[in-house]
Parts: structure tokens; C-alpha cells; sequence
């Protein structure tokens, strides 16, 4: 199945317009019971926890939100989702909101659809967290809306934790309104298959949209990112950086696009890419796109590929560290800035962990 | 403070036209009968029409690109893909007939000849009808000479090289050019000769609803260097005309070349042009191109860094006007050791002109110790218009080096009002602006065709060009 | 000794602020005037709106130059009228070399072409006066300068296009002592009977060697105290506090 298609297509032996997945195979494989052969409605999610005030959850989601990854993969969250809820954060609250979703053995499949409102002028921190803590291939299709109404203020982070050999298909979209503030934060320490989709639309006037998304690859990672802002109105403000590092047989394809719509006067967008290759055998893939229909805007992008440099490792390796872990303190010192600006203690730790865990 | 306009770019000193007069000129179309009478009128030996005959097979197979601009415009039924001028192939041009001659004289060719030219070629539709080359080139060995020509003088030269660049297969209007293909330049520079002054071929379709197909393939030879000069330019009909061109060029260990292109196309035409280079050990290309004309441009010159230590840079740019959809760019494969390439790339958007950059670097697993920088600047001048970037970059190994940084916006009003204060009118400060962000292609052009260039961005300021 | 610059009244507003309420200012040829006042206080303001700067609108009052009205000239025209404005920051333009922009400028000025080597040697004796080198003319306009090159590069500006009024908007900030000398030197090569200058500075460093005829206290917008050069030691020593009260 073709996905993630990029916004504008560019020659098709660039390969990059989108990528395809044999998902009917990846589920069979599973042996699951909603693969074509044996159609089937999952049993509700059973392990969704849920943290925080000032929060008003339904146990449906009317709205049908857009899968930007595909069609097929909204007809499938339409007719199998085992979970759907709708949530509105109507006053603001100095604690943090927590989602959270353990994949284990009970079920390790998640078709999910989730619409998060943020009322006006509310201020919120909320992070999404999708966990798996067993080894365990698994499957998830995560359908997720963010409206982010006239003048609040909100930073959700979004953390997936699938084991290795899963498959991740996420569509994550947001309209941001009049004044309004929202800030997207992707971790991912990259399974199998870990394609993303990230759509925001500044819809309102002084809005302002950013994303940071962070990736580790695992041992042979598929990492599809396609971003997408889109700039309607006067005076809106986006900012999108992406960091990561992928390894041995891993391959990242980014695709991320800053779209300044006729009429988004006064705007401005920055787009920033990084990844850290360290393997010979990994690849990386970039398509950093800027469209633009307006004059009076200010729009930049950079993309750059980093690499170990043999006289850093061997300046950090002559004070008594190993190749190893040198390239760990590398990597943390490339990440530092963007894990900093992470609000929780906690996540900021397990990132690093991670590095160390990763990194052999 | 109301806005005040740039011109549009003024190419009416190209848009002169002569009477349709040709010697033979093909029915409209594309088949098989139209391929062989053109191989016929040509003269040409047999494994050439075996060339054509099997591009036109590709052709047909090919699917239209499923990206870029919108082609739809393109009828190849409305389209002659050959029209033989009323003069044979010249070397003095005396002999030219008239009426062609005085298109050349008002291109100003004959006197960059005489002035800074190593040697010309002119083409007026689908042949070549003038070509000369200073003696002393000749004695040192170089070649320079129509593509006819060469197909019967150097017959093993062009079998071992002709499409071995740019291959038959590579895309729907490659295999149309190889069908019908018609006139061009071939260039050989032996082993270490270095010309001090420039070859120019230049490209004039004058006759309506049709195409012109030129071939040039340059081979710079060990140690060897080159400058070579393209133009092209058409009258304004009002429907369109096609130009399917092929570059191939081929440096080898230590060689240079630089090719730079003038393009002035008229406002109707479809330009589907390939250029491809090949660069082995050492050697290096640097391409400078000026895409003005043209109603719809696809073209994305392509450096191939075969041998090791190869490096080629590209400066272009781009100014996209009412009526036009210029989607323009470079690529790049990395597939030697220690490679490096250059991209820097300018676009200009205004009255509703829609300019793309679009590109590709692809640095290949082998290709370790490379290095690749790039660069664009899209410029808006209002906001009917539009300005895209869209590079792709593949890195295939843990040894490289890349970065790729672009922008887009406007014309910074602190400049302009810094620029006023010094006197200049507000049309005078976003000029020399526009022509100040022109710059880094103009300084890499020969001087005469740097004038030439920002008399093309008509944008003058009293006291000369700057 | 006449009016050059004649300001009534002057009020102006940007993104809906209003910065200047009620200027007036008035300098004859022959003098050096300098303008001082706190941060935010309206004083590169002022040197905009002189030069009707399209982000600034003015509410009320005129500008009146040699007699004539120029309040709502194009900035190009109010340039040609022989007034020239020094930059705080000024602008890089890539592609334009600076030799190549003074020339335009000074032709758009005088409105005819000068016999650029005749303008290149005089620009050129400037130049080592200013200590800079002549290098610098052929690089792009201000690209990759120096803070110190500059704003030695306007004060080159200056003693070409000889205007008959120049502004210099805190042409001093950030430099050394050597370089603040270096402009004062600009000045006085400048400075005759028929010219006049106008300083928009926060320190008095570059005061010390030059001969100043009045000093304007800038605060909220307005000229709130006019004095002579004393005035600024003053300053140097007790701050604007005592003006602010007065405002």
C-alpha cells in the first residue's frame, strides 16, 4: 500500500513521494484477527490510562478525522477502531494531562481515533504516551485531532515507546485558531516501521504552529516523516525542527513542507533539519519543501547530515571513554538543546537513557 | 507608499520574425513515416534511423511525467518536428542566405565572433547553417563542428559516445528528442588543450508550430579545458513551439568544463530540455545558467561525479513573468571518492510567474569523503505569483558532508528605504536590488553576456549596469 | 546664516503608538546640533520621519527644508534636496559593490553622471582620511563589514554626496575610541559654513572634539530642554532623571 504522500510530487525515481508498506503481510504476520482473511472488530483498548484536571472525556469521537497517511487507514480506524474518545481541556491547570496507551500481550493492537480540543484561552501541558514494555510486534493506527481554539496555549508531547519489530502508522493534524499557540512534540524511538504524518493549519490570524520531532532508529528501522504547516492568516509564526540519528541498516526519509497560503501576510516559517548517520548502511532521505503564494513573508529552511567526526571521538576517546561511548556523548550533545526543551524531568531522562540503551 | 512596478523582462529585441521561408518543412505529427522521412531528408546512415525508430518505440511506451507543470498545452499533432532552412551549412557568413543572416547580426553573433569567440555555431530551425572555427584551433586538433557533420566525418567518435550521457529511456521527451533529433554542435578537445576563448553555438526556432531538436555532445579529453557557450532564442507566436534539446558532455581525468546558457525563449514555448554530464578523476564541470524565456520550462542540468576527486558547481538563475511556470534545478550523483558539488540557485517570481526549484543530490554508498553544499533564494516581487522549493537529498553513507539551506521572501523594505535615502527612486532601489541578488550568476558569465544579461532584467539605472 | 531644517509640531504614530507628540526643531546652516535622550525616547524615529520612512505615519506638523515644504516628499526626493541620513545598522545588499552604489548615488544626487575616475580618485582621498581601505570598495555594499567599516563607509558616504544637512543617527554606538575618532575627523572635513549637522547619540564621547552650537533633550517624544554643549556633560553625569520629571 502507497502512504504519506508528499503535498507537491517531484520525479518519481527520487522515490521519495511516498512509501509503500505491504500492511495486509505485517498483520498476517501478527496473526491477528483483523487482517482481510478473518475480518474482525477488536475488543475495546483495554490499557489506556488517563491523568490531569479540568478535562472533559467522552467515550466516543464524533468527528471523523482525515487520515493524512492514507484513505485506507481511515476506512480501517471507521470500521475497527478498538478505541475512540473525545476530549475537551476547558480550564487551565498548572498539572500536567497524561494519555496514556500500554501495548502489551493483552492487546497489541491499537486503531485509535482521539480529538483533543483546547478551549479558548486555555493553557495546558499534555503529553500522549503509546508503550510497549514487552517484546512484541505491534500495530497501531493512530487517528488524532488537535484543535487549538481562539488564544490558548498548548505543548503536547507525543512519545512512542513501540518495541523493535512493531509497525506505527500515525496521522496526527491540528487547526490552530486567532492567537492561538501550539506546540507539537514528536519523540519516537523508531520501530520497524515508523511512519508519521504531522498536518497543522494556522487558520487564524497571530496563530503560531511548531514542531519539534526527535527519532532514534532501532536495529532496522523505516523512518517516513511528512510534515506539513500550512499558512492562512496574517502574522502567523511556525517553526519546525527535526533532529535524529539512525544506525545499522535504518533509513529515515524526511519530508517536511512550510506552505505560506496567498493572504498569510507578514508570516513567517523556519524549518530545520538534522540527522546523524552512524553506519555506513544507514540511509537518509530529505525533502525539506517550501511553497509559497504570498510575497510579504519571511520563509527559510536547512537540512544537513552529520557525521562523527574522527577527530572529535578521538579527542574524547584519548580522556579515557570508549568508541561507544564516545559516540553517545556525541549524539546527547547534538540532541541537548531539543531534549532541554522538553518540560518533563522524566521524558528528558528516558531520552537519554535511551541514547545510552541504543547506541552499541 | 504605493507599490511601484518592475518591468517585466522586455525580450522584444528577440522577438523579430522572418517570413516562414524553408527549404522542407515536415507535416505536423509524429509517426513512423514522419521519423524516416526525416532520417531521409537528412541523408543519414542507417544505424542512426535504427536509433530514432527505436526512441520513437520508447516514446510511445513512456508515460507523461506525473509531476512539474502542467503539459496539457503540448499537442504533438500541432507540432513539425523539422524544418529545413533555405541555406546549407556555411562557413563564412557571406554565404549565409539574408534574410537568416540578419537574424544573426541582430543577435549580435558575427561580432562576438570577431571580438571574444574561439569559434560559432548557428542554428536557424533544424539546421545548422553556420559553423567556423579559428585555425589555430584546428591545429592543435580540436574539433568543433555541426552534429550532421560528425555523425559521417567521425562515425566511430559518435557511436562510442552518442546517448551514453543521456540515454534513450530516460524520459518521455528524451525519446521524442532522439526520434527526431536535428542539428546541434560536437566539440572534441584533445588531451591537454586549453582554450583561452570560448566556443558559442547558438539555437534560433524561427519558423511557428514547431520544435527544434538539437544535440550537442562535447567531449573534453584528459587534462583538457573548455569553455562553451549556449543561446537560444524565438520569436512569439501564439501557439506552441517546442524545444526537446540534448547535452551530453563527457570530461575526462583532469579535464574542465564550464557550459553556460543564455535562455531566452519566447513566451510560447515548451522548453523540455536534458543536460547531462559525465566527470571522471579530477575533472570538473561548472555550470551557469539564465533561465528567462520560455512559456514552460522543464530542465535540470545533471552531474554525474564518476571518478574520484570530481567536483562540479552550479549558479543559477531563474525569472519567472506573466505566463510562466519555470521549473528549474540541478542534480547531482556523488558516486566517486572525495566528490564535491555546489549548488547555488536564484529565482525571481512576479505578475503571476511561478518559479520552482527542483533538484536532486544523491550521494552514493561509495561516494564516502563527499562533500555537498546548497543554497536557493527565491525572491517574490508580489503575491500573485509564486516561488517552490522542492530539492530531494539522498545520502547514502557516513562519510559525507551535506547541507542544503534556502529562503524565500520578499525585497527587504529597509533596504529599499536605505537605498532611497541615498537618492534612488523606489523603482531604482528594488532594481538595483533584484540585480545586486542577480549578481552571482552575471559574475560568472563572460562580460559581454553578463550585459547582456541584466540589459535582459531591464532594470537599468541611469549611469550604466552595475 | 539661514534656516535649513524647520520642524513644527511633529507627531507620529508606529503600528499604532505614538512616538513623537509635538516636536519642533530648528537648525540653521553653520551649526552642529545634537539630539540626546533615553532609549525609546523618539530619536532614530525622528531621523526616520524627516526622511518620511513609509513604516512611520505621521499624524500632524510639517518639515520644512531651505523654505520648502518636504513633509510628504518621497524619501528619494528629500535626499536629492541635500539631506542625508547616516544608519544606525546599516544595510548589507549583496551583488552591488560599494563603489559601484556610491556612484549611483552621488549621480541620482547631482542628477548627472559624473566621470567615475575622477569620483573614484576623490573617494578614494577620502578613504585614506578615514583610514579605510580601498579595498572595501569593491566588496558588496556593506557585506561582511566590520561594525567599524561600517560606519566609516557612511561617514564616506557623507563627504561624497556633500548634502547640505547629513543626520547622523548614533553613528558612535559600538565603537572604539579610535574609531569615534575617526568619525569625528569625518565631521569636521564635513562641517562649513553652508551645511549643517544633526548628532543622534546617547553618549558623549564623539562630542568631546567637535564644536557644538546647541543640544536638544529628547524625552517622550518631545524636545523637552535645549541647551549648549554644557548641557551634555551634564547629562554625563547625572543621567535624563531630572528631565524625565520635567516631562
Amino acid at each position: 500500500m502507497e502512504l504519506n504522500f508528499t503535498p507537491v510530487r517531484t520525479a518519481r525515481n527520487y522515490g521519495i513521494n511516498s512509501i509503500t508498506l505491504n500492511l495486509e503481510d505485517i498483520k498476517s504476520a501478527k496473526n491477528n484477527n483483523f487482517c482481510k482473511k478473518n475480518l474482525q472488530k477488536l475488543e475495546n483498548f483495554p490499557n489506556f490510562e488517563f491523568l490531569g484536571e479540568n478535562i472533559e472525556l467522552e467515550d466516543n469521537c464524533l468527528l471523523s478525522n482525515t487520515n493524512f497517511l492514507c484513505n485506507e487507514l481511515k476506512d480501517e480506524a471507521e470500521k475497527f477502531s478498538n478505541f475512540k474518545k473525545t476530549a475537551k481541556i476547558y480550564k487551565s491547570s498548572d498539572k500536567l494531562v497524561k494519555f496514556r496507551f500500554n501495548l502489551d500481550t493483552n492487546e497489541s493492537n491499537l486503531i485509535d481515533t482521539f480529538n483533543l480540543t483546547i478551549e479558548e484561552d486555555v493553557n495546558s501541558k499534555i503529553i500522549v504516551e503509546f508503550i510497549s514494555k514487552e517484546k512484541l510486534a505491534c500495530y497501531q493506527n493512530l487517528n488524532f485531532k488537535i484543535n487549538a481554539k481562539n488564544g490558548s496555549n498548548a505543548e503536547i508531547i507525543f512519545v512512542f515507546d513501540l518495541f523493535d519489530s512493531s509497525t506505527n502508522l500515525v496521522s496526527i493534524q491540528s487547526e490552530v485558531e486567532k492567537n492561538a499557540k501550539l506546540s507539537v512534540f514528536i519523540v519516537d524511538f523508531a520501530c520497524k516501521n515508523s511512519i508519521f504524518n504531522y498536518n497543522s493549519k494556522l487558520i487564524g490570524e497571530n496563530s503560531e504552529s511548531n514542531l519539534n520531532s526527535l527519532y532514534l532508529s532501532g536495529e532496522g528501522s523505516t523512518i517516513d516523516l511528512n510534515y506539513l504547516i500550512e499558512l492562512y492568516k496574517p502574522n502567523c509564526k511556525t517553526n519546525m525542527e527535526v533532529i535524529g540519528a539512525i544506525s545499522n541498516q535504518s533509513k529515515k526519509h524526511f519530508k517536511g513542507t512550510i506552505d505560506f497560503k496567498k493572504g498569510c501576510k507578514k508570516s513567517r516559517g523556519n524549518e530545520n533539519e538534522y540527522c546523524m548517520v552512524l553506519s555506513k548502511n544507514a540511509k537518509a532521505k530529505a525533502l525539506p519543501m517550501m511553497l509559497c503564494e504570498e510575497e510579504n513573508v519571511e520563509g527559510t529552511h536547512s537540512t544537513s547530515i552529520g557525521i562523527v567526526d574522527e577527530k572529535e571521538l578521538f579527542y574524547i576517546m584519548s580522556r579515557g571513554l570508549s568508541r561507544t561511548q564516545a559516540i553517545r556523548l556525541i549524539v546527547k550533545a547534538k540532541f541537548n538543546s531539543m531534549i532541554l526543551s522538553i518540560f518533563d524531568e522524566e521524558l528528558r531522562n528516558k531520552i537519554i537513557e535511551y541514547i545510552d540503551r541504543k547506541i552499541i | 507608499m504605493p507599490k511601484t512596478q518592475i518591468e517585466d523582462l522586455n525580450t522584444n529585441i528577440y522577438d523579430f520574425k522572418n517570413e516562414d521561408n524553408f527549404e522542407f518543412k515536415i507535416q505536423k505529427g509524429l509517426t513512423k513515416d514522419i521519423v524516416e522521412e526525416i532520417s531521409r531528408q537528412k541523408n543519414e546512415p542507417e544505424w542512426v534511423l535504427e536509433i530514432r525508430l527505436k526512441a520513437l518505440e520508447m516514446y510511445n511506451k513512456l508515460d507523461m511525467p506525473t509531476w512539474g507543470p502542467d503539459l496539457s498545452e503540448l499537442n504533438m499533432d500541432e507540432i513539425a518536428t523539422y524544418v529545413k532552412p533555405k541555406s546549407k551549412l556555411n562557413s563564412d557568413w557571406n554565404d549565409v542566405p539574408e534574410e537568416i543572416k540578419n537574424t544573426f547580426d541582430k543577435l549580435g553573433i558575427p561580432q562576438a565572433e570577431r571580438q571574444y569567440l574561439a569559434g560559432v555555431g548557428a542554428q536557424y530551425d533544424s539546421e545548422v547553417v553556420y559553423h567556423s572555427i579559428k585555425e589555430e584551433l584546428l591545429k592543435q586538433g580540436v574539433i568543433y563542428t555541426d552534429f550532421d557533420s560528425a555523425i559521417k566525418q567521425y562515425p566511430e567518435i559518435i557511436k562510442e559516445y552518442f546517448s551514453k550521457c543521456v540515454p534513450i529511456s530516460d524520459h518521455k521527451f528524451i525519446a521524442l528528442h532522439y526520434a527526431v533529433f536535428s542539428g546541434g554542435s560536437f566539440v572534441y578537445v584533445p588531451k591537454n588543450v586549453k582554450l583561452e576563448m570560448p566556443l558559442q553555438s547558438y539555437f534560433r526556432l524561427n519558423s511557428p508550430e514547431s520544435g527544434q531538436f538539437e544535440h550537442t555532445l562535447i567531449i573534453v579529453d584528459e587534462g583538457a579545458s573548455l569553455h562553451f557557450i549556449e543561446g537560444c532564442s524565438a520569436p512569439k507566436y501564439n501557439k506552441v513551439n517546442l524545444h526537446a534539446g540534448c547535452v551530453e558532455l563527457f570530461v575526462k581525468e583532469n579535464g574542465y568544463l564550464r557550459y553556460s546558457t543564455i535562455e531566452n525563449w519566447s513566451k510560447n514555448m515548451m522548453n523540455l530540455n536534458t543536460k547531462k554530464a559525465i566527470i571522471e578523476k579530477n575533472g570538473k564541470v561548472d555550470w551557469v545558467s539564465g533561465s528567462f524565456g520560455s512559456h514552460i520550462s522543464m530542465l535540470y542540468p545533471m552531474s554525474i561525479l564518476k571518478g574520484d576527486n570530481s567536483q562540479t558547481e552550479f549558479t543559477g538563475i531563474s525569472f519567472a513573468g506573466a505566463g510562466q511556470n519555470l521549473d528549474t534545478g540541478f542534480k547531482v550523483v556523488h558516486m566517486g571518492k572525495n566528490t564535491s558539488s555546489v549548488v547555488s540557485s536564484k529565482s525571481i517570481s512576479k505578475s503571476g510567474g511561478i518559479s520552482t526549484y527542483r533538484s536532486l543530490v544523491s550521494i552514493l554508498p561509495n561516494a564516502t569523503g563527499s562533500k555537498c553544499s546548497v543554497s536557493c533564494d527565491g525572491l517574490m516581487l508580489d503575491s500573485n505569483s509564486r516561488s517552490d522549493t522542492i530539492p530531494v537529498n539522498n545520502v547514502e553513507n557516513d562519510e559525507t558532508e551535506f547541507s542544503h539551506e534556502a529562503r524565500v521572501g520578499k525585497i527587504s523594505e529597509k533596504a529599499i528605504f536605505y537605498l532611497m535615502t541615498h537618492g534612488l527612486t523606489e523603482a531604482d532601489a528594488k532594481a538595483m536590488i533584484v540585480r545586486g541578488f542577480a549578481n552571482p550568476v552575471s559574475k560568472e558569465l563572460p562580460m559581454e553576456y553578463a550585459v547582456e544579461m541584466n540589459r535582459l532584467i531591464n532594470l537599468e539605472l541611469e549611469g550604466g549596469i552595475g | 546664516m539661514e534656516k535649513l531644517l524647520e520642524i513644527e509640531n511633529l507627531c507620529t504614530n508606529a503600528d499604532d503608538k505614538q512616538i513623537l507628540k509635538g516636536l519642533d526643531l530648528s537648525i540653521n546652516s553653520g551649526e552642529i546640533h545634537v539630539i540626546m535622550g533615553p532609549n525609546g525616547a523618539g530619536k532614530s524615529t525622528l531621523a526616520n520621519v524627516i526622511f518620511n520612512n513609509s513604516a512611520y505615519t505621521k499624524t500632524s506638523g510639517t518639515i520644512k527644508f531651505n523654505g520648502e515644504d518636504i513633509t510628504n516628499l518621497k524619501t528619494n526626493e528629500i535626499a536629492k534636496k541635500g539631506i542625508f541620513m547616516s544608519f544606525q545598522t546599516p544595510e548589507e545588499i549583496s551583488g552591488i559593490s560599494t563603489l559601484n552604489f556610491i556612484k549611483t548615488a552621488k549621480n541620482k544626487i547631482e542628477g548627472k553622471t559624473i566621470y567615475l575616475p575622477d569620483l573614484k580618485k576623490e573617494i578614494e582621498n577620502d578613504m585614506s582620511e578615514l583610514g579605510m581601505k580601498s579595498e572595501l570598495l569593491h566588496r558588496d555594499l556593506n557585506v561582511g563589514f566590520s561594525g567599524g567599516e561600517k560606519k566609516k563607509n557612511e561617514i564616506l558616504q557623507m563627504l561624497v554626496l556633500k548634502p547640505k544637512l547629513a543626520i547622523l543617527d548614533e553613528t558612535d554606538s559600538g565603537l572604539d575610541v579610535d574609531a569615534i575618532r575617526t568619525v569625528s575627523k569625518g565631521i569636521e572635513m564635513f562641517k562649513n559654513d553652508e551645511n549643517a549637522v544633526l548628532i543622534i547619540t546617547h553618549s558623549t564621547k564623539i562630542l568631546e572634539s567637535l564644536k557644538v552650537d546647541l543640544v536638544h533633550i529628547l524625552v517622550d517624544g518631545k524636545i523637552v530642554y535645549t541647551g549648549t554643549s554644557e548641557l551634555a556633560k551634564e547629562i554625563e553625569t547625572n543621567g535624563y532623571s531630572k528631565f524625565k520629571e520635567g516631562a
